[in-house]
C-alpha cells in the first residue's frame, strides 16, 4: 500500500475519524453561513424538481457511424455497391455507393432495440436506454461541430455545458471539482470542449489526462510531496489561528472567513479527491466487470465520481479523433467498440443496483454520425482504401440512459439509408434544451449577462422533446 | 468626524454629499502601514518593502503622502501593473487559440504591444493619443522609431475563429466599442441592439472599417539599435531557409525522377482514355485511382497529339508504324506491353546520361544521337514527364503535395526562431489599409449571404448625428479621432471609471464596460462627469487622475466594517469605508517572488513559461499567455480570460486555490529561499521569525506571535526544523493579511 500516501489507515484512524477530525474547528467558524459568500461552488437548487443531479457524458469523438451501431438501414444491402436511388448529400468530402453495415444487429430486450453485434454489453441494457435516431448538427467538420456538441455554438467562443451546469447548480461535493473532463490525451479544439468561457474561470471543466495512472499525477497539487498529513495539519492548524487573529480584528469579514475556510475543504479535498481517483479500491468482481484497458479505468472513475457528487463527469474515447474512420471502418469501429462497450455496460449495471441510474443521465455519442455511403478516395485526405465513411450532420444517433428518460425506445429517424434525420428532428439545440430540464432548468431561463447581453448555452435556439422524458 | 475636516480634495465633496444625505460620515484614515501597502499593491502590484513602510510611517511631513504617491507614479514597475489592467481591456494574449491542427499558433511579436502598453502608462502617454496609435498607428507620422506600430496588437492579437473574417472583424468591433466606450456595439450585429441605440447599419459601417483593413504578410520592423545576437539569428533563420529550400529542391526531385519511371503509364493512360472518351470528373477519378499525376498526364496527352503529326522518330513504333523511326525504338523486340518498352528505354538512356555525366559534367547530350533523342523525351526541355514548381502545395498535383506536413513543420520552426530568438527584430502586428477599400452592406440577420441595403463606413449615430462617411482609406483613423474626440460623452467617462474600479474595487458604473440602458446608472453620477471633464482638460493624462483620486480622503480611509452602514449598503456603493480587495494572481506572485528575494524585475521582453517548475522569476505580466490552453492556475485565481475582451475579473474563493498554495512546488520553492537566507545565522528562532515577518508582511511580529511561531519549530522534531521554518514562511503566504489588501 505504499503507493497510496493518502491512505488514512496509516495514520491510524479510520477515514470517517479522519474526515471529521479534518474539519476540526469548523464548528466554531459556523459552517452554514461562512460559505454563504465567496464560494460560487455551492449547490444551488435548479428552476424546478430535476430528474437528473448529474451527468456522465461518453464523449466518442470523431464521430461514430449510427448505421453501424444503434441505427440499421437493411436497404443498403439492397444497393451494396450501387449508388443510392437519392443524391448523396454533401458532406465533407466525396462519397459514392452506398456501404451496407459490415457487422449483423440482434434485438435486445423486451424493447427489442436493434443493437449492432460490436456493442454487446451496451445491448443488455436497451431497456433502459432511449436511442436518438434523429440527431442534427450544422456542418459536416470536427472543430465546429464538437464547439457544437459542447458549447452550443460552432464558432465564437461559449461557455460549455458542463460549465453553466456547475454555474446553475454548484457542486454537491465540496471536496471534488463540479464538472470533470477525461480523455487519454487531449481531443482536438483541446481545453476549448470544456471552456467557461465567459463564465468565472471556477466553472471551467478539470481536465484530467487518464494516460496517467499515479493518482497524484492525475490532479495538480493534490498532494504535498514534502509534507506528511500529520505536518501539514499541524502547519494549517497554525495559519488557521493567524487567520483567526486576524479575521477577528476585522469583524470577521465574510471574503476572509471564506477565505479561512477555504482552506479546510482543500485539506479534505486531498483525502476525498485522491480517494475517488484510485479505483484500486474498489472490490475486485467491480473491476472486473468493467474491464482492462484505459476506458475502463477512466468509465470506472466516472461512476466513483459521480456518486461522490460530481456534477458532470466527461469521459472522453480518446486522443484527437479515433472514432473518425474514413478508412478501415470495418476492423476500426470493432476494435473501438470493443475498448468502451464492455465497461459502458458495467457502468450502467453499477449505475443501476447503486440506485444511481434513477438520477444519473448517461448519454453516449460524438459529435456527428457518419455517411452510409463509402468515402471515395481524394489525394491528401484518402489514400483510396474505398472502406470507410465520412461525416455526417444530417443525421445521426446518440443515446441516453437513465436521469428521467423512457428506457427501451428510439426517438425519431433517419431516411431509408440513414443519410438524414427525418422523423421527429433533434438539433444539437433541442438535445441541450432537454438536458437542461432534466436537470431542472428552463433552458430560456439560465442565462449570464455577457457583453451587454442575457447568454444561454441554447442561445436563440432549442426545444425540450418531452417524448423521450419518462 | 466633521465633514468638512474631512474633505482633501473635490473628489472628497461629491462623496461626502452622498454620505450625508443618508446621514452618514466617512470613515477614518486607514493605519499608515495599510496605507503603503495600499497604494504600492495599487499602483504597482508589488508589495513595499519593510523598509518603505518604516520611511513612510516616520515620515511626519505633511507631504509624505503626495510625495509617496509621485514616487510610485515614476516608478517602471506602475506601468507594468497598468498596463496589465489595460490588457485586460485589449484580451491580450501571446497566440491565436485554435487554428487547426498541426498549425503554429503562436503570435510572435504580441510582446511588442505588451511593452508598448506598459511604456504608454510609464510615459503618461494622453490618453487620447493611446487610442489614436492603438487603431490607427499605421496612419500617423511617426519617426525612425516606430514602436507606436506595436500598437495595433490592440485590434490584431484577439483570436483567429479557424480564420473566419467575420468573426475576426466582429471580436475587434467589440475590443475597441466596449473597450473605449462601454458600448455593446455587437449586440447589433443581426438585428438592431435590443436596448441601446445602436443599429445593425452601424454594425456593418464599422464592420466596413476593418474588413478595409488587412493584415500585411510582412510585418514591419520597430527600429531601434539592432540587438547584439541579430547576427547570430540571420546566420540560423538563413540555416533553416536553406534547408526548406533543400527539402523543396529534393522532393520536386523525387518527384520528377517518378514521373520519368512512369512515362510509359502515362502513354498507356493517354492511348485508355482516348479509347473510353473519359472526360471532366469520370477522368479526374480514373486518374485519383491509378494514382497518376493530372498535370502531367496532360502534357503527355498534348505531347503525344503533337509527336503524332510531327512523326516523331521515337514515337513512330507508338503509333503503329510496322517499321522506320528511331532505330534503338523499332529494333527492340517488343513484347504485348509497348508501354513497359518506352519505359524501359526511357530509364536506360537516363541511365547512360547519369553515367556520361560523371566523367564530363560539361557534357550537353549523349554522342549517340539516337539514344539522345529518347533521352530529351523525358530529360530535355518541354518534357511532358513533369510538372510546374510554382503550383501551390495544397493543389493535389503539387510534387510539394505529400510533403505539405513536413513544409509546415519546418516553416512553423522559422516561424518560432522569430519569435523566441532574441536576435530576431521586433516587428508589430498592425493593420494597414487595404489599396481598395470595402463597400459594405448590411448582413441581414448576420448572414454574410445574406444581402441587405450598402452602408457608408462612417461612425455611430447616435454619437455623431451630423456625421460624415469617413473619406480617408478604411476610415481606421477617423474612427480613432471620433472616439478620441473630446466631445465624446463616453470615451473619457468610460476610461475614469476603469480607473476608479481599480483603485476601489468597484466602478462608480459597476459594469464597467457597458455604459448602456440596461446598465445601472453611476453611484455618483457628478463625480463621474467631473473627473472626466478634468481628465480631458488636463490633457487625458492618466498620471493626474491618479493623484486626482489618490490624495482624495476617500481613497485614504480605512477598509474596517460598520455595521451602521454595512446593513443598508453592504456593497459600500456609497463608499463609506475603503473595500478591502484580494491580490490578483499576478499581485501574489510577484510579491511571493519579491519576499523571497528572488523576483527578477527586468522590463519588458518575450514571454517566458512561468506555470512550469521550476519557474522563470519573471513578473507574471511577461508570463506567456497560451488563450487556447491557459494554464490552470490562472484560471483558478480569477486571472482575465483571454477570450474576449474583459471588462473586470472575478473575486472568487474556492479551494483550488488552497490546493496550490498548500502544494505547489511553486510555494515550496519560494518558501525554501527563507532558509537560505536565515543559513549560518545559529538556531532558527525569534530572530529568524522577525526576519520572516519583515520580508513578508513588512512589519515586525507581535510577542504572541513570536511565540506561536517558535512553539510551531519546537513541536517539529529536531531534524525537520528547518523544514518547519519554511512551513512557517509558507503560512505567511497563505495568511489573509498577506493574501488581501485592507
Amino acid at each position: 500500500m505504499g503507493h497510496h500516501p493518502f491512505n488514512p489507515e496509516h495514520l491510524g484512524y479510520t477515514r470517517r475519524e479522519f474526515l471529521s477530525r479534518a474539519g476540526m474547528g469548523l464548528g466554531a467558524l459556523g459552517l452554514g453561513n461562512l460559505m454563504a459568500r465567496g464560494n460560487p461552488l455551492l449547490p444551488k437548487a435548479p428552476h424546478f424538481r430535476p430528474r437528473a443531479k448529474r451527468i456522465i457524458h461518453l464523449f466518442m469523438n470523431g464521430g461514430p457511424s449510427h448505421v453501424d451501431t444503434f441505427d440499421p438501414k437493411p436497404s443498403l444491402q439492397k444497393f451494396a455497391g450501387k449508388m443510392l436511388p437519392m443524391p448523396n448529400l454533401p458532406t465533407e468530402r466525396k462519397t459514392g455507393a452506398a456501404f451496407p453495415c459490415p457487422y449483423q444487429f440482434a434485438r435486445h430486450g423486451q424493447s427489442g432495440l436493434p443493437v449492432s453485434e460490436i456493442f454487446p454489453h451496451t445491448a443488455r441494457h436497451m431497456d433502459d436506454i432511449c436511442v436518438l435516431r434523429s440527431m442534427r448538427a450544422d456542418v459536416p467538420n470536427h472543430e465546429p461541430s464538437l464547439m457544437l456538441m459542447n458549447c452550443g455554438e460552432s464558432i465564437l467562443t461559449r461557455p460549455s455545458m458542463g460549465s453553466w451546469l456547475t454555474y446553475g447548480l454548484g457542486t454537491e461535493n465540496q471536496n471534488l471539482p463540479g464538472f470533470i473532463a477525461m480523455c487519454p490525451g487531449y481531443p482536438i479544439q483541446e481545453s476549448q470542449n470544456w471552456q467557461c468561457s465567459f463564465l468565472p474561470g471556477v466553472y471551467q471543466g478539470t481536465y484530467i489526462d487518464t494516460r496517467k495512472r499515479k493518482v497524484e499525477d492525475l490532479i495538480r497539487h493534490i498532494r504535498n510531496p514534502r509534507m506528511s498529513l500529520e505536518e501539514q495539519r499541524r502547519q494549517l492548524d497554525l495559519l488557521r489561528r493567524i487567520n483567526e487573529r486576524h479575521a477577528k480584528a476585522r469583524q470577521n469579514e465574510s471574503q476572509l472567513e471564506a477565505s479561512i475556510h477555504s482552506f479546510e475543504l482543500a485539506y479534505r479535498m486531498q483525502l476525498e479527491a485522491t480517494d475517488a481517483f484510485n479505483i484500486n479500491r474498489e472490490p475486485e468482481h467491480v473491476r472486473r466487470a468493467y474491464g482492462d484497458g484505459i476506458q475502463a479505468r477512466q468509465i470506472l472513475i466516472a461512476r466513483r465520481l459521480v456518486e461522490r457528487g460530481v456534477r458532470f463527469v466527461q469521459v472522453w474515447h480518446g486522443n484527437s479523433q479515433p472514432w473518425d474512420q474514413h478508412d478501415d471502418l470495418e476492423t476500426g469501429h470493432r476494435n473501438l467498440a470493443r475498448e468502451c462497450d464492455q465497461a459502458i455496460g458495467a457502468l450502467l449495471s453499477d449505475l443501476k443496483s447503486r440506485g444511481l441510474l434513477e438520477d444519473t443521465l448517461v448519454m453516449w455519442g460524438g459529435e456527428f454520425g457518419r455517411t452510409p455511403t463509402v468515402e471515395l478516395p481524394k489525394p491528401g485526405s484518402n489514400a483510396g482504401k474505398v472502406n470507410g465513411r465520412d461525416h455526417n450532420h444530417h443525421g445521426f444517433s446518440m443515446w441516453l440512459a437513465g436521469g428521467g428518460v423512457r428506457g427501451g425506445m428510439a426517438y425519431g429517424a433517419t431516411d431509408e439509408f440513414g443519410f438524414r434525420a427525418v422523423e421527429n428532428v433533434m438539433h444539437v439545440h433541442d438535445l441541450h434544451a432537454t438536458i437542461l430540464h432534466l436537470m431542472g432548468f428552463d433552458h430560456e431561463k439560465l442565462t449570464f449577462r455577457h457583453a451587454g447581453r442575457d447568454f444561454r448555452l441554447t442561445d436563440v435556439h432549442g426545444h425540450v422533446v418531452h417524448d423521450i422524458i419518462a | 468626524m466633521q465633514g468638512g475636516k474631512w474633505v482633501r480634495t473635490p473628489v472628497d465633496r461629491f462623496v461626502l454629499a452622498r454620505l450625508e444625505s443618508r446621514g452618514w460620515s466617512p470613515s477614518p484614515r486607514a493605519e499608515r502601514h495599510a496605507l503603503i501597502r495600499r497604494v504600492t499593491l495599487g499602483l504597482t502590484g508589488l508589495s513595499p518593502t519593510f523598509d518603505d513602510v518604516r520611511r513612510f510611517e516616520a515620515d511626519k511631513s505633511p507631504d509624505a503622502w503626495p510625495r509617496l504617491v509621485d514616487r510610485l507614479l515614476a516608478s517602471p514597475h506602475y506601468g507594468e501593473h497598468w498596463g496589465r489592467h489595460w490588457l485586460d481591456v485589449a484580451r491580450y494574449a501571446d497566440n491565436k487559440g485554435y487554428v487547426g491542427v498541426g498549425v503554429d499558433r503562436r503570435y510572435p511579436y504580441s510582446y511588442t504591444y505588451r511593452d508598448y502598453v506598459v511604456r504608454s502608462f510609464n510615459e503618461d502617454l494622453p490618453f487620447n493619443r493611446f487610442i489614436l496609435e492603438q487603431i490607427a498607428a499605421d496612419h500617423l507620422e511617426l519617426d525612425d522609431d516606430k514602436r507606436a506600430l506595436a500598437a495595433m496588437g490592440f485590434l490584431t492579437l484577439g483570436r483567429r475563429f479557424l480564420n473566419r473574417q467575420d468573426d475576426i472583424i466582429d471580436d475587434r468591433i467589440d475590443v475597441v466599442t466596449r473597450g473605449f466606450m462601454g458600448l455593446t456595439v455587437t449586440c447589433a450585429r443581426c438585428h438592431d441592439h435590443k436596448y441601446d441605440p445602436v443599429p445593425t447599419a452601424d454594425y456593418y459601417s464599422l464592420h466596413g472599417v476593418f474588413a478595409s483593413s488587412m493584415e500585411p504578410e510582412d510585418l514591419p520592423k520597430l527600429g531601434g539599435p539592432p540587438s547584439p545576437h541579430h547576427a547570430e539569428y540571420l546566420k540560423e533563420k538563413a540555416g533553416r531557409e536553406a534547408a526548406i529550400e533543400a527539402f523543396r529542391r529534393e522532393t520536386y526531385a523525387k518527384g520528377r525522377a517518378e514521373l520519368r519511371r512512369r512515362a510509359g503509364e502515362y502513354m498507356q493512360a493517354v492511348r485508355e482514355v482516348a479509347r473510353e472518351k473519359l472526360t471532366g470528373k469520370a477522368l479526374d477519378t480514373w486518374l485519383t485511382q491509378r494514382k497518376l499525376n493530372a498535370i502531367a498526364f496532360r502534357n503527355w496527352q498534348r505531347a503525344l497529339v503533337r509527336w503524332k503529326a510531327e512523326r516523331h522518330p521515337v514515337f513512330l513504333k507508338w503509333f503503329g508504324a510496322k517499321e522506320g523511326g528511331n532505330p534503338l525504338v523499332a529494333n527492340a523486340a517488343a513484347g504485348k506491353d509497348l508501354a513497359a518498352l518506352y519505359s524501359a528505354l526511357f530509364k536506360e538512356s537516363e541511365k547512360r546520361w547519369n553515367e556520361i555525366r560523371k566523367k564530363h559534367p560539361d557534357v550537353g547530350g549523349l554522342p549517340d544521337a539516337n539514344w539522345e533523342a529518347i533521352r530529351l523525351v523525358v530529360l530535355g526541355p518541354g518534357t511532358p514527364a513533369t510538372v510546374p514548381e510554382n503550383l501551390g502545395e495544397g493543389d493535389p498535383n503539387s510534387l510539394l503535395f505529400g510533403k505539405r506536413n513536413q513544409l509546415r513543420t519546418m516553416r512553423s520552426q522559422l516561424g518560432k526562431l522569430a519569435a523566441t530568438h532574441p536576435g530576431s527584430p521586433p516587428r508589430a502586428h498592425v493593420l494597414n489599409d487595404k489599396l481598395r477599400p470595402v463597400e459594405p452592406y448590411i448582413y441581414v440577420r448576420g448572414s454574410r449571404h445574406n444581402r441587405g441595403p450598402k452602408v457608408p463606413r462612417q461612425f455611430l449615430k447616435h454619437l455623431a448625428p451630423d456625421r460624415k462617411p469617413f473619406a480617408r482609406g478604411s476610415g481606421r483613423l477617423e474612427l480613432a479621432e471620433a472616439i478620441a474626440h473630446p466631445e465624446n460623452p463616453l470615451t473619457a467617462r468610460v476610461l475614469v471609471n476603469r480607473v476608479w474600479a481599480h483603485h476601489f474595487g468597484r466602478g462608480l458604473v459597476t459594469t464597467p464596460s457597458d455604459f448602456g440602458l440596461r446598465a445601472e446608472g453611476p453611484t455618483h453620477p457628478r463625480l463621474l462627469d467631473w473627473l472626466a471633464a478634468r481628465f480631458v482638460a488636463e490633457g487625458w493624462s492618466i498620471k493626474k487622475l491618479h493623484r486626482l483620486i489618490l490624495l482624495s480622503a476617500t481613497y485614504q480611509q480605512s477598509s474596517m466594517k460598520r455595521s451602521e452602514c454595512a446593513g443598508t449598503d453592504p456593497d459600500n456603493a456609497l463608499l463609506w469605508k475603503m473595500k478591502r480587495q484580494r491580490l490578483s494572481f499576478e499581485a501574489m506572485r510577484d510579491s511571493i517572488l519579491s519576499a523571497s528575494g528572488q523576483l527578477d524585475l527586468a522590463v519588458g521582453g518575450r514571454p517566458v513559461d512561468i506555470a512550469r517548475h521550476p519557474t522563470m522569476p519573471r513578473r507574471t505580466l511577461y508570463g506567456f499567455i497560451d488563450r487556447q490552453n491557459l494554464p490552470d492556475v490562472f484560471r483558478t485565481f480569477d486571472f482575465a480570460s483571454p477570450d474576449a475582451h474583459c471588462p473586470e475579473r472575478f473575486e472568487n474563493i474556492v479551494p483550488q486555490q488552497a490546493l496550490f498554495l498548500m502544494n505547489s512546488p511553486f510555494l515550496q520553492a519560494q518558501s525554501g529561499q527563507f532558509l537560505k537566507s536565515a543559513d549560518g545565522q545559529g538556531e532558527l528562532g525569534a530572530k529568524q521569525v522577525k526576519l520572516l515577518y519583515r520580508k513578508i508582511h513588512q512589519r515586525n511580529p507581535t510577542a504572541g506571535e513570536i511565540r506561536d511561531a517558535i512553539a510551531y519549530l519546537d513541536g517539529a522534531p529536531r531534524e525537520k526544523r528547518s523544514e518547519a521554518f519554511a512551513q512557517l514562511a509558507q503560512v505567511l503566504f497563505l495568511s489573509n493579511e498577506f493574501r488581501f489588501i485592507d
